[in-house]
């Protein structure tokens, strides 16, 4: 199998992740419950997790909240700061683990920038979205459809001159690029823990920059047990439940991995292979390439004379995996001007080698 | 042996001061905060030495870390609550 769905989810998972899912499941009782050994280990390795999010997203240890992923941290950040007639501001590649949550909850959302690749163009277009009726900016650090790359330091600053709080959506960045809850100074930053970050599916981290008001869930948290209420302090407000502890286990495995790379060198790695892809289709004559400046190793193309699932299927049936479709993320075919035929996306890993790619567009183009 | 609690409203509260008194060459037991210590129920606590308390107190100030109380519990069981 030559896997090219990372944006979805890595795969496989490193050796390392998987022997550490492992080891949690045979070690590791619930951490925050009892004061034996395996809960005591289980609560080291979730500290340890939480110290090592810290470590790369640039905050402390408890404004790193484990959540099911970055659709549920989405959700959760959402939710504290938007409510029914809302006014909100959201880039035109929003994915639906955004525009749903806002649908669902009757926000109006006004989107800016729609010009892909456009740094300038969606930066003046938040300039203009912003009002004193803001209630809230959500934004995607990159599209997981064109692998397009925001401006989201600018739009962050623009955000904090504004007042207006910020939730980021980091599910393709996070463990690609660098991102600082500090610097940013955003409300929340959700991402997913099994893409980028290499865990395993399941796990999630939201980066609390505000003590949440208004949750989605609640319950049981080891703490304060003696209250009816949630209590008022991170990360425990925002994780009642039983922690996901295989799924943090593989999460650390995975952080580790990706700071002891450095983002610098994963980026550089994964966009080598996609050149390589974008050459070889390009060459070909037969594909429109989505290419442009400051772009993650995420890349839309259309074949001319095929169907884009049938141009997967067909890969399929080769061991080749790459997805098709409108990739959870309408509104950004429909800036792109995509959103009839939709695209193939093909995404890339520190993994690949140039043997994958010529493997794939081999098949892509016979 | 007299040692020391250090009680927390949170696991994760309690686990942020024992790696910054560790840091420090401080040795600190992570464990679970005894009832009759814990008023709102299901706490930690970082019990240390009586040598070690005042540089753990000063520890956990000068980072910022915040705990409940601070008792000192003797052999027989008896606690007091102490101001370091």
């Amino acid at each position: 199998m030559t896997y090219f769905d990372h944006a979805a989810t890595s795969f496989p998972k490193p050796p390392e992740v998987c022997e550490a899912v492992l080891r949690a499941m045979e070690r590791c009782a619930s951490p925050g419950r009892g004061g034996y050994r395996e809960s005591l280990l289980a609560a080291e390795l979730v500290f340890d997790c939480r110290c090592r999010c810290a470590e790369l997203f640039d905050c402390l240890p408890e404004q790193v909240v484990f959540t099911a992923g970055a659709t549920q941290g989405l959700n959760m950040a959402i939710g504290d700061l938007v409510r029914r007639g809302d006014r909100v501001v959201v880039s035109g590649f929003e994915h639906h683990a955004v525009m749903r949550p806002l649908t669902e909850r009757g926000a109006i959302p006004t989107v800016a920038g729609t010009k892909l690749f456009d740094r300038e163009d969606t930066l003046l277009a938040f300039d203009r979205a912003i009002t004193e009726d803001t209630s809230a900016v959500i934004c995607t650090h990159i599209s997981n459809v064109f692998g397009y790359i925001l401006p989201i330091e600018e739009i962050a600053a623009l955000c904090r001159r504004r007042n207006v709080p910020l939730i980021v959506d980091a599910a393709q960045s996070a463990g690609i690029l660098p991102v600082s809850l500090r610097r940013l100074g955003a409300a929340y930053i959700a991402a997913p823990g099994h893409k980028g970050l290499l865990g395993p599916q399941g796990i999630g981290i939201l980066l609390c920059g505000r003590q949440p008001k208004q949750l989605l869930l609640a319950g049981g948290t080891g703490s304060l047990s003696g209250s009816f209420r949630m209590p008022d302090f991170l990360p425990d407000r925002m994780e009642p439940g039983t922690a996901n502890v295989p799924g943090i286990a593989g999460l650390l495995a995975g952080v580790e991995l990706v700071l002891r790379r450095g983002t610098d060198r994963i980026l550089q790695r994964e966009t080598q292979i996609l050149n390589t892809v974008v050459s070889a289709l390009r060459s070909d004559g037969r594909f429109r390439c989505f290419t442009g400046e400051g772009q993650a190793p995420v890349l839309s193309v259309q074949p001319e004379r095929e169907d884009c699932e049938h141009a997967a299927r067909r890969l399929a049936e080769k061991q080749i995996a790459v997805r098709a479709g409108l990739h959870c993320a309408p509104l950004a075919h429909r800036s792109a001007g995509t959103a009839d035929r939709g695209t193939l996306r093909i995404s890339t890993s520190f993994y690949h080698t140039e043997e994958d790619a010529a493997r794939l567009t081999d098949a892509l183009i016979m | 042996m007299t040692q020391y609690y250090f009680t927390f409203r949170s696991l994760t509260q309690a686990q942020t001061a024992r790696r910054a008194a560790e840091r420090r060459g401080i040795r600190a037991s992570l464990l679970r905060t005894p009832r009759e210590l814990s008023a709102q129920g299901c706490g930690y606590a970082l019990a240390v030495k009586e040598e070690t308390v005042r540089g753990a107190a000063a520890t956990l100030t000068g980072a910022g870390i915040s705990y409940e109380a601070l008792y000192r519990v003797r052999d027989d069981g008896m606690t007091e609550e102490v101001i370091p």
